[in-house]
């Protein structure tokens, strides 16, 4: 295919556009598959003859399917996720208060896996079928195979019970943090309060290891076999004789091309660390969106439910084009 | 080239043992108990709330303890056993079977109709599949079945681009198209000729799912959105569980422990049938 | 000095039933610095393993014994005073796919002597110019090129190498026949003009004739005939060497038969016992079964059959 690098751009972002709309839809549909009439559910325990009044002419529920759909769109062309009738405040409020939490919790929890599982998947990888290796792949097989659930509940034991650190929130609240970066453990250390850091780290780590674990799990075992098949291809062999030194063989030869299907697949761990994120966030009350999810549904909010998931759609879209990008950059081959 | 497939074969084999012993151990072990338990898994105890393990009143032991409501946990574990892989099963099979009719038709018939199902399983696939399963979840309702639901429409885009993309494979070959000019039906050609091919990798796919599905099943009603009580289910008594673990600790752990042991047998065995069937990898030199 | 002598050369690969022999006693010399070695047999012979063995480059699973005297040097001993360069068949899967042909030629001067990057390359520029490509090349990726290019793109790396010996493990297999003749014209010109000793590994007796000086016949993991290219022709000893060179229809002579040798030649830890091709040999004697040949010298030659002892 004789495509060049803009073309293969331009098609990209039309699917992950497409992929949008039809997220968009299908979130649209969901809501309206409802038996009966959607404002009830949308209101949950708040169903007042009123309240339905005014979320009916708000969302044109009396209006043919087609309309609505309009208005849907509409609103969300303009940012619009809605109310929440039962939990209070704009869903947008509530999104943005809560997404800085699960950025810094997801980032967090990645850079561990990183730090963890791909150091150890290239020491695997060193001597294939060694001691070494089979203890380091047997560890990664244990790990991924941890629900986050039993991992979350063993930490919150191990961190919370036995060795007393805090639970709950990001930090203190007896500590008045101003907001500079969104991110707690920077915005401590900017507010000059190394106790606070402290404390934020503490009530960071443990949820972040419970979904680092599982995760450096997948990396490890990712890493060591995406090794082994390229150091098994002929230009290794071409490396090793231009006696090129050890280290450059490894980082320049192999881990650059084994780093490919990697980094390719990290799109996909990406959905992976969302799903844990959700439960972790409420095993250790983490005031992020996997939370807000949590006690939307305990307080059936049906609107913060629905936005949430169209943002976390969104996001998950955005990771996803992300992904592709720094493939097509990392492999030549692609851009044809 | 005949000794590496030895090797691996071997090791896999040797795999899907100890899964299968994990499995049959846990499976008999929950079938014993079952069958003899003088527990109820929903009979509430005011005497016996939060224990480890005692005594009942009557006088049987509480082998793992009880919950917040005084029930025996090792009963409800064993019947939370056969419930959840129960359920995972449902899933893989509605939505193995619903895929592999797509991914055969999508891939035997092609055209627009291929591009259409195509599209529709490519904006399924771009939302994450637990966030996906809860947004459908919640739509309709907070019930087991209603998850079970959620979970097997969000599993369903997996199988159909396998068996699509196996179905394209072996469409090109000699023997379909023979088979085709001979005159004989669409359908039969699905059936026989190609199908038999699809199975083994359709088989492997599903067999590695149903750990996947269990444990959507079991986040889905550790948020709330799946089974209710007094339901004995994994996710559920560990969600409930969280909020007794200071004085409790056995509640949420020993469910997650079981869940941990019964999903790594599935692994196991799902992994083995993988690398069985897949003579190419490399693994072991 | 020669610039290189193998003494009894042994390559052992660990499998399941233990150690296997894949390359047995092999004694090999080059005599000069422009002599052109042909080393030719079926697929499994052993001859890339051999070359794979001198280079240095066998995967962990093996275990070479006796001495490779590159220069006097023992590089088995010393490895690390190793500069043999080695041309693949496959170019494109011996090249870099993410890294391009002026960064994997040039990585060669600044890690072995040290260059900054831009002398690298200029010297890069001027190498691959020598084998017959522009210097434009150094901008391009692997997939970009054809086969015919790609595979100079080897002899151009080798050539940076500036190595003792050159082993060229066939080289031109994978390509189209009037590019594969104008490849090896490009290699054997510039092997040549430097001066380097080279080892050229092919399946294909005809080709080694072309471009070879010398011809040793390998079989089931061992050397069975050595000569220079006109004896080896004008009289093959070995009943192998005949077989291979009748199956080849010629024009100059009258077919007498097409000698078609029968069988599969043996698979390493299947060998047969006393003569490796006996089994397959229209002239095999009881001896031949039981007792191994030695190899006998001649003037320009060396054969191991019991039909010259």
């Amino acid at each position: 295919m004789e495509r060049g690098l803009i073309t293969t751009l331009f098609f990209r972002l039309i699917q992950s556009f497409i992929a949008l709309l039809g997220v968009i839809v299908i979130i649209f549909v969901l809501s309206r598959v409802l038996p009966g009439n959607p404002a009830l559910a949308i209101l949950g325990p708040k169903a007042t003859p009123e309240n339905i009044q005014k979320v009916m002419s708000e969302w044109g529920l009396d209006k043919p399917l087609a309309e609505q759909f309009i208005i849907y769109l509409s609103k969300l062309f303009h940012g619009e996720l809605g109310e929440a009738y039962v939990m209070g405040y704009s869903v947008n409020r509530l999104i943005s208060e809560r997404l800085p939490a699960s950025f810094e919790l997801v980032i967090f929890a990645f850079i561990l896996a990183i730090l963890i599982g791909l150091p150890l998947g290239i020491i695997a990888s060193r001597r294939p079928d060694s001691k070494t290796d089979l203890a380091l792949s047997s560890l990664a097989i244990f790990g991924l195979s941890f629900p986050t659930m039993l991992v979350g509940i063993l930490l919150l034991l191990l961190f919370g019970l036995y060795l007393g650190f805090p639970v709950g929130g990001r930090v203190d609240p007896r500590y008045s943090i101003n907001t500079y970066t969104g991110f707690m453990l920077i915005d401590t250390l900017l507010n000059g309060n190394v106790n606070a850091f402290l404390d934020a780290l503490k009530r960071l780590l443990p949820p972040a290891l419970a979904l680092a674990i599982p995760l450096s799990g997948l990396l490890l075992r990712l890493t060591r076999n995406s090794i082994l098949e390229v150091s098994s291809l002929d230009f290794v062999k071409t490396a090793k004789m231009k006696r090129l030194p050890e280290r450059v063989v490894l980082y320049r030869h192999v881990l650059r091309n084994a780093m490919i299907p990697i980094i390719t697949v990290m799109g996909l761990y990406f959905a992976v660390v969302v799903t844990g994120d959700i439960i972790v966030e409420t095993i250790f009350a983490w005031p992020g969106l996997g939370r807000l999810i949590y006690e939307a549904v305990m307080l059936r909010d049906y609107m913060v439910i629905q936005g949430t998931v169209l943002v976390i759609s969104v996001i998950y879209i955005f990771v996803n084009l992300l992904v592709d990008l720094v493939y097509l950059y990392l492999d030549p081959r692609i851009r044809g | 080239m005949h000794r590496v497939e030895r090797i691996s074969n071997f090791l896999a084999i040797r795999r899907i043992k100890y899964g299968l012993l994990l499995l049959s151990a846990l499976a008999l072990i929950s079938l014993l108990v079952l069958l003899f338990s003088p527990f109820d898994p929903t009979e509430t105890s005011y005497y016996s709330l939060a224990k480890p393990l005692s005594t009942s009143s009557r006088g049987w032991p509480f082998i793992l303890g009880t919950d917040s409501l005084g029930r025996d946990l090792l009963t409800r574990l064993s019947y939370a056993f056969y419930l959840d892989v129960g359920v995972g099963l449902v899933i893989i099979t509605i939505s193995g079977l619903i895929g592999l009719s797509l991914g055969l038709i999508s891939g035997f018939i092609g055209g627009i109709l291929d591009s259409v199902i195509m599209r529709i399983m490519d904006i399924l696939i771009s939302i994450p599949g637990f966030i996906l399963a809860i947004a459908i979840a919640a739509a309709l309702g907070s019930s087991l079945w209603n998850a079970i639901f959620a979970v097997a429409i969000v599993s369903i885009p997996i199988y159909a681009r396998l068996v699509r993309g196996m179905v394209l494979s072996i469409k090109e070959n000699l023997f379909v198209t023979a088979a085709y000019e001979a005159g004989v039906s669409s359908f039969r050609i699905m059936i026989k000729h190609i199908l038999p091919h699809v199975m083994p990798i359709f088989i492997t796919q599903a067999s590695m799912e149903l750990s996947n599905a269990i444990l959507y099943v079991a986040g889905l009603s550790f948020i709330g959105l799946g089974a209710q009580e007094p339901t004995p289910e994994w996710g559920l008594m560990m969600s409930v569980g969280r909020k007794y673990i200071r004085e409790a600790w056995w509640y949420p752990v020993f469910p997650g422990i079981h869940m941990f042991l019964t999903i790594l047998a599935f692994n196991l065995i799902g992994d083995g049938i993988r690398d069985y069937l897949d003579p190419k990898r490399k693994l072991r030199s | 000095m020669i610039p290189l002598e193998i003494r009894n050369l042994n390559v052992d690969f660990r499998t399941l039933r233990g150690w296997v022999r894949v390359v047995d006693n092999v004694n090999l010399k080059i005599n000069s610095d422009d002599e052109i070695l042909g080393l030719v047999g079926e697929s499994g012979c052993g001859k890339s393993t051999l070359g794979l063995a001198v280079s240095g480059l066998l995967p962990p699973n093996s275990r070479v014994t006796g001495e490779v005297l590159v220069k006097g040097q023992d590089v088995v001993q010393n490895p690390d005073s190793r500069k043999i360069a080695v041309i693949f068949q496959d170019a494109l899967a011996a090249l870099n796919p993410v890294l391009t042909i002026g960064e994997q030629i040039a990585e060669i001067y600044v890690y072995h002597k040290n260059m900054q990057k831009k002398d690298a390359l200029e010297k890069t520029k001027k190498v691959l110019v020598e084998v017959g490509l522009p210097d434009n090349t150094i901008d391009k990726y692997p997939h970009q090129l054809s086969g015919g290019q790609r595979q100079r793109v080897l002899i151009a790396m080798a050539l940076a190498m500036e190595p003792d010996l050159i082993i060229a493990d066939e080289p031109t297999t994978a390509l189209d026949v009037t590019v594969q003749a104008k490849v090896l014209q490009t290699l054997m010109s510039v092997v040549k003009s430097r001066k380097i000793p080279m080892i050229y590994i092919t399946h294909d007796l005809a080709l080694a004739s072309q471009v070879a000086d010398r011809i040793a016949v390998m079989y089931a993991g061992q050397i069975i005939e050595i000569a220079d290219k006109y004896e080896l022709f004008e009289n093959p000893r070995h009943p192998y060497t005949k077989a291979l060179l009748n199956s080849v229809p010629r024009v100059d002579r009258d077919i007498e038969e097409l000698f078609i040798i029968e069988g599969e030649p043996p698979v390493p830890g299947n060998f047969p016992t006393g003569c490796r091709f006996h089994p397959r040999c229209p002239f095999a004697m009881d001896k031949c079964k039981q007792i191994e040949p030695g190899l006998v010298i001649f003037n320009k030659a060396m054969v191991r059959c019991f039909l010259y002892e």
